[in-house]
């Protein structure tokens, strides 16, 4: 099993995605470390008006945007894997070459569900890591809030990840990665036309009451139901992630060829 | 074990302490340095402080990768002199998995319950208000700190790879398992104690400062090492051990929603003192573990 995931992670260009990510750390780090945030404050101007801004530099405002980047990046990074798993395994025939090892089938797709399940964990982790490089010296002001908010969604971010990873890996184990990726791109090519059809004929007055502001208010003020999240959301999809693992097993136990065979 | 691989062992052990001492040491030494502190003006973790932390927590790792490289003793995943990071769930294995999840939600509930045995008066029903507007975020935190001890565990398994994946079998190999737990119990609090000097954990405005919470800290790793080698030796993984050591930061707990610090009577409001009497469940649970599992040991 250790050598089936060492193989994976060289097929990915593990080395390169973890130097690159240390390297992008270690930047991020230093950038934050120099640029240090402003606080919130309240005010009143000349009329008599209340007023609440940034006093200082809004470094903030530009730096909160980078935890986001590498948390979605995380939390993309499993389905983008996947493609390069499977076309680099059927480029070198490595299913045909497992036969001739001493382990069944079931082991070869567990290993790809491990390896999988371990990116999650990793791209999370590091998520979580920037958000607290961010917190080191954010000022007090609503994008430290943001990035507050970013921070607890994370565990509900890293099961929806291992949610859609488990819906993409039978497919891709079992039809071979052309016809998934054709599959894939048939319903993501779907949805984007239901989103420009809804653009056309829907309600797009739901943009107007879209405001962050507002969203954070809603967060702050249904903390429980977000803690439920934060504790339902990944045992379920840990739950699923097994199921869909069992499925893709059952499937191709009885299958005499395989894809790259 | 023979006296060349005793000497070989020995410095595979000096090397890795060495590594991660100087590494997170000088971490931690800089902000000391620079002349910031790890505490805030409310006496909270500084946003730096926090910071550092985190860091410090991913040391015990560097130091192993930069050691395995240095003694060439390479990096596989599992097995024997491995980095242990496989999971094996066969044998009743998991159960062990389990107790990590669950154990520290136990001792860390009994120490809070032992404080309000102490200081009936600290009961407050409505302290809960001044952290959470709605009661029912107290009742789920300690399954939000397990979960998040599961899937956020980067910190525990940053040291436990370390601690308990490095050092611990050497130790064991070295000395047996009853000094070894002793061993590197001290060894791991004393890695604590800048941070301990600068605050963390115990904080500064305590009598005996910074002594007690040097001895204090000692005390602790002691006996969360007898817990966290237990579940390492048992799975032959140090997932278990990471997941202990996340969940028990996380510091899962109901009680302590209900338990007004400032009505602790003295000499137990001292935060040192009230930490160390938190922690006395967790002392007597490792001393029964470690009583059963060397009786067994030797039984074996």
């Amino acid at each position: 099993m250790s050598g089936m995931l060492y193989k994976d992670f060289l097929a990915v260009k593990g080395k390169k995605i973890l130097v690159a990510a240390l390297v992008c750390t270690l930047l991020f780090t230093a950038l934050r470390l120099a640029l240090p945030g402003a606080d919130m404050v309240n005010s009143t101007s000349g009329t008599g008006e209340e007023m609440r801004f940034v006093d200082g530099n809004m470094i903030d405002g530009f730096l909160w945007t980078m935890p986001f980047l590498f948390a979605f990046i995380g939390f993309g990074l499993p389905s983008f894997l996947i493609k390069g798993l499977i076309t680099q395994d059927e480029k070198n025939k490595i299913r045909a070459f497992t036969k001739a090892l001493p382990f069944g089938k079931s082991t070869y797709i567990a290993s790809k569900y491990i390896f999988l399940a371990a990116a999650v964990y990793a791209a999370m982790s590091m998520g979580f890591i920037w958000c607290e490089i961010y917190f080191s010296r954010s000022g007090n002001n609503p994008f430290t809030d943001i990035v507050r908010n970013l921070q607890s969604f994370l565990i509900i971010l890293s099961g929806v990840s291992l949610f859609i990873t488990g819906i993409e890996l039978p497919f891709f184990l079992t039809l071979g990665s052309k016809r998934a990726t054709g599959l894939k791109s048939a319903i993501l090519e779907l949805l984007f036309l239901f989103v420009i059809g809804w653009f056309f004929f829907g309600n797009l007055n739901i943009f107007e009451k879209i405001d962050i502001f507002n969203m954070m208010e809603w967060t702050r003020t249904h903390k429980f139901e977000i803690n439920m999240m934060i504790v339902l959301s990944p045992v379920t999809a840990s739950i699923l992630y097994f199921l869909s693992y069992k499925l893709t097993c059952a499937i191709n136990r009885n299958r005499e060829a395989d894809i790259d065979g | 074990m023979d006296k060349a691989s005793q000497k070989t062992e020995t410095k595979r052990l000096l090397i890795y302490l060495g590594a991660t001492f100087a590494i997170s040491w000088a971490m931690f030494f800089s902000l000391f340095l620079k002349g910031n502190s790890f505490l805030d003006e409310t006496g909270n973790l500084s946003g730096v402080g926090n910071l550092i932390c985190t860091f410090g927590m991913l040391c015990p790792s560097i130091g192993v990768i930069i050691t395995r490289f240095i003694t060439k003793e390479g990096y596989a995943l599992a097995g024997d002199n491995s980095l242990m990071l496989g999971i094996n769930l066969k044998g009743r294995r998991y159960l062990f998995y389990i107790l990590a999840a669950l154990l520290p939600w136990l001792y860390v509930e009994l120490g809070y319950l032992l404080t309000v045995a102490i200081s009936p008066g600290a009961f407050d029903r409505e302290y809960f208000r001044t952290v959470t507007a709605d009661a029912r975020n107290a009742y789920v935190f300690p399954l939000m700190a397990i979960v998040s001890g599961v899937f956020l565990s980067i910190g525990g398994l940053g040291e436990e790879l370390g601690w308990r994946g490095y050092m611990m079998p050497k130790l064991i190999k070295l000395c047996g398992t009853r000094k070894a737990v002793i061993t590197g119990g001290i060894i791991w609090g004393i890695w604590h104690w800048p941070l301990t000097y600068a605050g963390h954990n115990f904080g500064t405005d305590y009598k005996g400062y910074p002594w007690v919470g040097f001895a204090g800290m000692v005390f602790l790793c002691v006996f969360m090492g007898i817990l966290l080698t237990f579940v390492t030796v048992k799975t032959g993984s140090v997932w278990p051990a990471a997941i202990l050591h996340a969940i028990n930061n996380a510091q899962p707990s109901i009680l302590q929603f209900f338990i007004n610090p400032e009505k602790i009577r003295a000499p137990f409001n001292e935060t040192a003192f009230s930490f160390l009497i938190r922690d006395l469940p967790t002392a007597v649970i490792a001393l029964i573990i470690f009583a059963v599992f060397m009786r067994k040991k030797k039984t074996a």
